[in-house]
């Protein structure tokens, strides 16, 4: 049975951040990655020393397209040099990198979650010479998509 | 039509009797051994009533488009374009929608209620999809 509480209304958005974006920025998505994470953190008001959780999408490496995924959320954190109680890298889901984070602050498994995403694919399609179908990147296509790519929907 | 340009499904332990099936002409999908329900796709387990015994039944048709859309993007090279995918819906069969093409008529013809008889044509891979024709 579903609880009456909201685990929403026990954590906020404290602070957003952005990269440099184009469509075409000669800089690594893991640089990118992190100009925008200390901005996100600065926005907030915190250091990097306050962060204890983090979270990114996709995670797992599924790259349905050049650019699809970037980085890695242990290299991330390396870089950063903080120690977490709380991560998450997840393929699947829009709205659960928000849900899995508010979640872990709720219940107290972080206080400071950084969400990130990271995108490149402009540019990984400019260096592949042109920008692939989704899951043409695949030699078959699984899961749901199985039903879908084969009669040529997308 | 050349529907053979795209990208080949995967086939697992819970799809392979579907494309089999196909290769030979016929359209089935998974009834349940306690309960009866059909479901589709395939998962080895009832929608229904979570039972994981499930045999494979014919449905042969007519059907109704559920829904459908018309695809103008041509996002492989040499896909051929336009053409129109369909959701098809089996009267005494709930529980089971199978998207495929609509081939035979012009894409402009696809239409919610139309009725369309069940059939298969060559897709990517070698594979044969479902691809329905509108019963005049």
């Amino acid at each position: 049975m579903a609880g009456t509480e909201l685990f929403e209304q026990r954590a906020v958005i404290s602070g957003v951040g952005q990269s440099a974006i184009g469509r075409q920025v000669d800089r690594s998505g893991f640089q990118l990655t992190i100009d925008a994470i200390l901005a996100a953190v600065a926005d907030a008001g915190l250091t990097v020393d306050d962060i204890d959780g983090l979270a990114m999408f996709p995670g797992g490496g599924a790259a349905n397209l050049p650019g699809y995924a970037n980085g890695n959320l242990y290299e991330v954190q390396d870089a950063l040099r903080i120690t977490t109680t709380w991560r998450q890298g997840i393929v699947e889901g829009m709205s659960l990198p928000f849900y899995g984070p508010a979640m872990a602050v709720a219940t107290g498994q972080a206080r400071h979650a950084v969400i990130w995403r990271t995108v490149k694919e402009g540019s990984a399609a400019r260096g592949a010479g042109g920008r692939p179908a989704y899951g043409s990147t695949k030699p078959v296509a699984d899961g749901p998509l199985a039903w879908l790519l084969p009669v040529g929907m997308l | 039509m050349d529907a053979t340009v795209g990208i080949a499904p995967a086939v697992t332990e819970e799809t392979a009797a579907f494309w089999d099936a196909a290769a030979a002409g016929r359209l089935v999908v998974e009834r349940c051994a306690a309960c009866g329900a059909e479901s589709f796709p395939p998962r080895g387990m009832c929608r229904s009533c979570r039972g994981r015994a499930m045999a494979w039944v014919e449905v042969s048709g007519p059907g109704r488009v559920y829904s459908y859309t018309v695809n103008y993007q041509r996002w492989l090279p040499d896909l051929a374009v336009p053409y129109a995918i369909v959701l098809v819906e089996f009267p005494g069969h709930p529980g089971v929608r199978v998207a495929g093409r609509l081939r035979g008529c012009p894409p402009e013809e696809a239409a919610i209620g139309l009725v369309v008889d069940v059939g298969f044509e060559p897709g990517p891979g070698g594979f044969a999809i479902p691809s329905f024709t509108a019963v005049r």
